[in-house]
């Protein structure tokens, strides 16, 4: 088990590639805004949104990694199987441009890991404390409210 | 078993068949990835179309029809009978509905020497118990399994008579000819046992006056002790009988407070329909369909369509409108491994049931083979198959 001041250091260091990376790795999508809550997503891709109503298309081949099967198990447990909409994954376009990154970097199976148990620990204090989840990670490099493709 | 086997090498060794890995063909029905179908077979009254489309891991959906004798003896009564089991928390329940509820309706069926609601309720009822003594065997070592339950639909055709009868939410819709208008109208046979319906509410607060909580609005989706969507099934026995609601059954699945009368009942609606020259076919199916798809929607599609095929074009339908909903293409959702599929759409069967008016009243069987047919789907290599599937907890609770 890796401790959790490696952890911390290390998704430091994840969380800098990642924001240095950000601007190449999501692109606002060309079109409409009007368009884009409802448009399907272009071919060999899936749609999500989170918390904080982004859109983010991510290629099919992501739902075999651990980390989003995960995720998508925990949006089942926070809000149920969707009947009549789209998945939302229940984190901010932060946390999840971070996820992203981390599986486009192919990170090692023990980070990975280590990445699931800290989803699953705050999954458990955020589930138990009701307290709202708004969190302030706007940092600028993104307009919001534009749907983000991921290739 | 051995035919089924003969079958497999015929369909194997056939010139020019497709016998590649995971498309396979043989008397009963045919896989292509994750859809089963069976696009055309013959029933003692009619023709009928089936096909299942998996999501979960290992398919909870069941499904069977059965055509000739109803009872134990060659002598009859003969007719069909059509059974969907929409399994939950597990396949467990809806498998054990698959092998036994058939055997239990023959069985009552010899003894009172003809079809009646009172032998199809006798018939659920002994299904009922045999799962609760499976539950009571295997609960020291799989405790999980008393947290496992299933819809179950029954259709059966006999003597001009349908019985149809219901525990959940899967759904019977007729297609009945107009024949002023020519149009044919969908009418549902079916009562569902959902708590997103008032009705079914408002029964769940008159059995359970000193339960303020026993139907909780979560995420948006009635459910009933905020657990499970549907009122009545069959298992689920955590929810029917107190002694198996402590530990070692996952906290999540324990009530707080201990309970004495069952929160769920197994006690199924029953409907009986004489058959009219009008009444062209009957659509069964669970609700992964009818959570996509109209009852007019889907019987205008099969109304508009050759009989043969008829179910996977349903099947098709609601797939594309799941795809909408996910803002993807349907093409892409196909793509979709099992497992992680449940989360674009739930397992979902469908048989389609004509009735030839020529045929609905025959009573002998003179020229009729018999037929037996179960809805397919992937199986898992042996050792990945445990006795009782556990739910795997997320690590780190």
């Amino acid at each position: 088990m890796i401790s959790a001041k490696r952890l911390i250091e290390m998704a430091r260091k994840w969380q800098k590639m990642a924001a240095g990376k950000r601007k190449r790795i999501s692109y606002p999508r060309h079109h409409n805004l009007d368009h884009a809550r409802s448009s399907t997503a272009n071919k060999g891709h899936f749609v999500v949104y989170t918390v904080d109503h982004k859109r983010f298309v991510v290629p099919l081949k992501y739902l075999s990694t651990n980390v989003f099967r995960e995720l998508l198990n925990w949006s089942e447990e926070e809000f149920g199987l969707p009947s009549n909409g789209p998945i939302t994954l229940p984190c901010d376009r932060a946390f999840l441009e971070y996820v992203i990154s981390l599986i486009r970097e192919h990170v090692p199976e023990d980070v990975e890991k280590a990445l699931i148990t800290s989803m699953v620990t705050c999954h458990h204090v955020a589930s138990s404390s009701s307290s709202s989840s708004s969190s302030s990670h706007n940092n600028g490099l993104m307009q919001s409210n534009r749907p983000m493709i991921i290739y | 078993m051995l035919s089924g086997l003969m079958n497999l090498l015929r369909a194997c060794f056939r010139p020019g068949s497709d016998g590649f890995s995971r498309t396979g063909s043989d008397a009963g029905g045919r896989q292509d990835g994750l859809l089963w179908y069976k696009d055309s077979g013959q029933h003692l009254n009619g023709e009928f179309s089936m096909a299942v489309i998996q999501a979960n891991n290992l398919l909870e959906d069941q499904s069977q029809i059965e055509s000739g004798s109803l009872s134990s003896n060659e002598s009859g009564p003969y007719g069909t009978f059509i059974g969907i089991y929409d399994g939950h928390g597990g396949p467990e329940t809806s498998r054990f509905i698959n092998d036994h509820l058939f055997h239990h309706l023959k069985k009552f069926t010899s003894e009172q020497q003809s079809m009646s609601v009172d032998v199809i309720r006798k018939a659920l009822q002994a299904t009922e118990e045999g799962f609760m003594s499976v539950v009571a065997n295997q609960w020291s070592m799989s405790p999980q399994i008393a947290a496992v339950g299933s819809c179950c639909l029954v259709g059966v055709i006999c003597n001009g008579t349908l019985y149809i009868a219901n525990l959940g939410d899967s759904r019977a819709v007729l297609g009945k000819a107009i024949k002023a208008t020519g149009e044919v109208l969908a009418m549902q046979l079916s009562a569902e046992h959902n708590a997103s319906i008032e009705s079914i509410r408002q029964e769940l607060h008159s059995l359970h006056p000193d339960d303020p909580n026993i139907v909780v609005l979560k995420h948006n989706v009635w459910r009933v002790k905020g657990l499970i969507q549907v009122s009545k099934s069959i298992g689920d026995v955590y929810l029917k009988k107190a002694e198996f609601n402590r530990e070692p059954l996952f906290a999540k699945f324990r009530l707080r407070e201990p309970f004495k009368m069952p929160i769920l009942s197994s006690e199924p609606s029953i409907s009986v329909h004489p058959l009219q020259p009008q009444d062209q076919f009957i659509i069964f199916a669970s609700d992964g369909l009818w959570e996509h798809l109209s009852n007019q929607e889907a019987v205008d599609i099969v109304q508009n369509s050759p009989r043969s095929g008829s179910a996977r074009r349903l099947v098709k339908a609601a797939l594309q409108e799941a795809a909408k909903k996910r803002e993807m293409r349907y093409s892409d959702l196909k793509k979709i491994d099992r497992g992680v599929r449940r989360h674009f759409h739930d397992d979902t069967t469908v048989i389609v049931v004509y009735l030839d008016s020529n045929l609905v009243s025959r009573a002998s069987t003179a020229k009729f083979p018999g037929i037996s047919v179960r809805g397919g789907g992937i199986s898992l290599p042996h050792n990945t198959l445990a006795p009782c599937t556990t739910p795997t907890e997320i690590s780190g609770t």
